[in-house]
C-alpha cells in the first residue's frame, strides 16, 4: 500500500514539470474554446430570435446538429477530415475550434433561456420610461439575464475543460496526452491517470462549487426580482 | 469507395455503440437509483458523504480518464477488461453519478404528503417506496433521463480510445485503407445523428404518454 | 358504559422546546362522530396525526379497542415507539383523509382506491377492484374510475380520497380539515359525503373549521385551544350554548366572519 505512494515521490521531479506545462495548454485550450463558444453562441442566439425565417431555421439546424454529434467525431473530422479539403489545422486549433463549435450549441441554449426568463413586463416598463430598445437590452435585460446565465455558463466551462481531454486523441499536447505518454514510458498507468484525474478535479471542482453557490444565491434573490 | 460502402463499413461500429449504450445505461440506471435511494432515505451521514464524494469525483474528472484507469490502470495490477467491458463500466460509473443527482432531486420534489398518505393507508415504507414514490420519481426524471441517454450514445465514441470496435475506431481504420477521409468522417457524423434523433423522439413520446400532474 | 372505540390518555407532543399538546384526553364511542374545533395552532391537527402516528407522541398513550397504538413494550418495562414498518398493520385500521387529498398522480382513480387493499391487506386484485368501484359509487365518483387525478376538481379528488379510505375498511376515520383547501362551491359535495357517512353510523373524528357543519352533523364537539381541551359536550350544546369564555370568544370570532352564514339561534 505504502509502496503505491512512495512511487510518486520517485517520479515527482520528472512528471511534475511536464504535467505543469501540459496543464497550461489544457487551460489555454479550454479558455480559447470557451471564448469561441461564447461568441458563436451569442451569434446563434441572435439568429434564433431574429425576424428572418431562414436565419432562424439555419441557426436552429446548426444547434441541433451540434447537439446530436459527439465531440470526438467532430474533433477527428476537423483534424483529419479538413486537410484533404485544403485546410490543415494543428491539434491545438482543431481542438479549440471543435470545442468552440460544440460548446456554442449549449451556450446558445443557455443565452436563449436566460433572455426568455426576463419577464416581458421588465422590457415594457423600460420602454414606457422612454428608453430605446437597445438601452432596455443593455441596462435592464442583460444585467438580470447575466445573473441567471452565469451558473450554467460556468458549468459549461467545466464541461469544456473535461472535454479538452479528448483533444489528446488528435495529438494536442495537453494533460491527457502527456499522461498517456508518461504511462507508456513508465508502465505506471494507475499512478499517472489517478494523478491526472486529481489535477482535473482540483481545477474543475472549485468552479463547480462556485456555480452551485451562485445558483443558490440566485434562487434566494429571485423571489424579490421583478414580476414573477 | 462510395457512401454506401462506407456506411456498411461503419455499421459494425454502430452496433457496438448500441451495445455499449445498453450496457452502460442499464448499469448507470440501476446504480444511480440505488445511490439516490441511499442518499434520500438513508440514515447514515457517512454514507451520504461517501456518495457525494463519488458523485463529485465522477462529475469533475473527464470520462476518458476513467476509461484509461479501468482499461490500462487495472491491467497493470492484473485485472484485464476487454475494451467493451471497460467502456460499459467506465461510462456506467460516470452515468450513475449523474443519474444519482437527477433521481435525488426528483425524490425531493415529491410532496411529503404522498408518502404520508401511503403510510396512513397501511402500506409499509418499502411498499410506499415501490408503489408510490419510485414510480413518480421515474416519471419526473424522464426529461433528464432522455438527455442522459442521448449523451451516452455520443459518449460511446470515447470508447474508440481504448480500441473498442465502435464507429470512430472503424472510421480511422477505413481512412488508413481508403483515404476518403472527409466522406468517412462526414458519414460517421451522420450515423451518430441517426442514432440520437430516434432515441430523443422515443423519449418525447414516452413523456407524452406518461404525462402526470405533481 | 360500553368500552370506547378510541381512547386518548394524557397525550403530550413537543417539538424541541415548543409544547403543542399539553395533556389531551378524549374518548370516541363506536358509531360516534366527534368534531375537533379550535383556532389555528391549538393542536387539533397534531392531535389527529398522533392517532395514526404520523406524529410521534412525546407522552401519553392511545388505544384503539383497547389495543395500544404506535408503541411496543421495551426491555425496561416502558414503551418504545413503533417503526413505520411495524405500524402498517395498525394504520390499516385507521383511515385518514388529508386537507390536500394526496391522491397518487401516477395511478388512475380506481387504482388509487384499490392499491392499499391489494398491497397492504393482500386482497385478491380482481376482488379489490370490484370493491373499489363500489366505494367510488358510494361517493358518486364511480363514473371517473379510469381518469387520472389531475383531471378532477378539488371536490372530486377529495371524494376519491374518502373512497380510498373507505376501501381500507377502517374501524375509525380521521378527517384533517377536509374542506379547508377547497373552493367554496366545492365544499358542499364533500360535506354531504361526510354527512352520509355519519348517518351510516361510522366512527369518525373530524378536525374542521366548518362550525355549522360540526354542529349539525357531529354527535359531540371538543373545543381545543393552546394544546388543551377547553370544553367538550354534545355538539349543539357546545356550539349554541358554550359555557367557557374562551369557547365563546372563538365562536364569536368565527361566526362574525362574512363567509359563514348562521341558521337560527343564537
Amino acid at each position: 500500500m505504502i509502496a503505491f505512494f512512495t512511487t510518486y515521490a520517485e517520479f515527482w521531479s520528472d512528471w511534475m514539470p511536464r504535467l505543469q506545462s501540459a496543464a497550461k495548454v489544457t487551460a489555454l485550450l479550454s479558455l480559447v474554446g470557451f471564448l469561441l463558444a461564447l461568441f458563436l453562441g451569442a451569434v446563434l442566439t441572435a439568429g434564433m430570435r431574429s425576424h428572418n425565417l431562414h436565419a432562424r431555421k439555419l441557426c436552429r439546424g446548426f444547434v441541433e446538429f451540434m447537439k446530436a454529434v459527439p465531440l470526438l467525431a467532430l474533433l477527428l473530422a476537423l483534424y483529419f477530415g479538413l486537410p484533404p479539403l485544403g485546410l490543415t489545422l494543428s491539434g491545438f486549433w482543431a481542438g479549440a475550434l471543435g470545442l468552440g463549435l460544440h460548446g456554442s450549441a449549449y451556450v446558445a441554449e443557455i443565452l436563449r433561456g436566460g433572455l426568455q426568463a426576463i419577464h416581458k413586463g421588465q422590457r415594457e416598463a423600460g420602454l414606457a420610461a422612454g428608453l430605446s430598445p437597445v438601452q432596455v437590452f443593455a441596462h435592464i435585460v442583460m444585467p438580470q439575464a447575466m445573473r441567471i446565465m452565469l451558473p450554467p455558463l460556468l458549468n459549461t466551462y467545466v464541461a469544456l475543460l473535461k472535454d479538452s481531454s479528448l483533444c489528446a486523441l488528435i495529438a494536442t499536447d495537453e494533460l491527457m496526452l502527456t499522461a498517456r505518454a508518461i504511462s507508456s514510458e513508465s508502465f505506471l498507468p494507475m499512478h499517472i491517470f489517478l494523478l491526472v484525474g486529481l489535477v482535473y478535479f482540483l481545477i474543475a471542482f472549485p468552479l463547480s462549487l462556485l456555480a452551485r453557490w451562485l445558483q443558490t444565491r440566485l434562487n434566494a434573490g429571485r423571489r424579490t426580482m421583478g414580476a414573477t | 469507395m462510395g457512401f454506401f460502402d462506407i456506411l456498411q463499413g461503419l455499421m459494425g461500429g454502430a452496433v457496438t455503440a448500441i451495445y455499449i449504450t445498453l450496457g452502460a445505461g442499464t448499469f448507470a440506471m440501476a446504480l444511480g437509483l440505488l445511490l439516490a435511494l441511499a442518499q434520500t432515505f438513508g440514515h447514515s451521514r457517512w454514507m451520504r458523504w461517501a456518495i457525494n464524494a463519488y458523485v463529485e469525483w465522477m462529475r469533475n474528472v473527464p470520462a476518458l480518464a476513467h476509461l484509461f484507469l479501468l482499461y490500462f490502470g487495472l491491467a497493470a495490477v492484473g485485472i484485464r477488461f476487454s475494451p467493451l467491458v471497460a467502456a460499459m463500466l467506465g461510462l456506467g460509473l460516470v452515468g450513475a453519478a449523474m443519474l444519482c443527482e437527477v433521481f435525488t432531486a426528483a425524490f425531493r420534489s415529491i410532496h411529503p404528503g404522498q408518502r404520508e398518505a401511503a403510510l396512513a393507508a397501511g402500506l409499509t415504507p418499502l411498499q410506499a417506496l415501490r408503489y408510490v414514490l419510485v414510480p413518480q420519481m421515474l416519471r419526473l426524471s424522464l426529461p433528464s433521463t432522455a438527455n442522459y441517454t442521448s449523451q451516452l450514445i455520443k459518449d460511446t465514441s470515447i470508447a474508440s480510445a481504448i480500441a473498442a470496435p465502435e464507429i470512430m475506431f472503424f472510421a480511422r481504420n477505413l481512412v488508413t485503407s481508403t483515404f476518403e477521409t472527409s466522406l468517412i468522417y462526414g458519414t460517421a457524423l451522420l450515423l451518430y445523428a441517426a442514432m440520437v434523433w430516434p432515441v430523443a423522439w422515443m423519449f418525447f413520446r414516452l413523456e407524452r404518454r406518461l404525462e402526470m400532474s405533481r | 358504559m360500553t368500552n370506547p372505540l378510541l381512547r386518548i390518555e394524557n397525550l403530550h407532543k413537543s417539538y424541541q422546546s415548543l409544547e403543542v399538546l399539553k395533556g389531551i384526553s378524549l374518548e370516541l364511542q363506536k358509531g360516534e362522530t366527534l368534531a375537533l374545533i379550535g383556532p389555528s395552532g391549538s393542536g387539533k391537527s397534531t392531535c389527529l396525526r398522533c392517532i395514526n402516528n404520523l406524529e410521534r407522541p412525546t407522552g401519553g398513550a392511545i388505544f384503539l379497542e383497547d389495543e395500544r397504538i404506535g408503541q411496543l413494550p421495551d426491555r425496561r418495562g416502558g414503551w418504545r415507539p413503533m417503526t413505520d414498518s411495524e405500524l402498517a398493520a395498525q394504520r390499516t385500521e385507521i383511515g385518514m383523509v388529508f386537507q390536500l387529498f394526496y391522491l397518487w398522480p401516477h395511478l388512475t382513480v380506481l387504482d388509487n382506491v384499490a392499491l392499499a387493499p391489494i398491497k397492504a391487506q393482500r386482497m385478491d386484485p380482481a376482488e379489490a377492484r370490484h370493491m373499489a368501484k363500489a366505494m367510488l359509487d358510494r361517493v358518486q365518483m364511480g363514473h371517473k374510475a379510469h381518469e387520472y387525478p389531475e383531471r378532477l376538481s378539488g371536490g372530486q379528488q377529495q371524494r376519491v380520497a374518502i373512497a380510498r379510505t373507505l376501501a381500507q375498511r377502517p374501524k375509525v376515520i380521521l378527517f384533517d380539515e377536509p374542506t379547508s383547501a377547497l373552493d367554496p362551491e366545492l365544499v358542499g359535495e364533500v360535506l354531504n359525503v361526510i354527512k352520509s357517512l355519519a348517518e351510516e353510523g361510522r366512527s369518525m373524528v373530524l378536525v374542521t373549521h366548518e362550525i355549522r357543519f360540526a354542529r349539525d352533523v357531529a354527535d359531540r364537539v371538543i373545543f381545543m385551544d393552546g394544546g388543551v381541551v377547553v370544553e367538550e359536550g354534545k355538539a349543539k350544546q357546545v356550539i349554541n350554548h358554550p359555557r367557557m369564555e374562551r369557547t365563546k370568544a372563538f365562536l364569536r370570532q368565527v361566526h362574525d366572519q362574512p363567509v359563514a352564514e348562521m341558521q337560527g339561534a343564537p
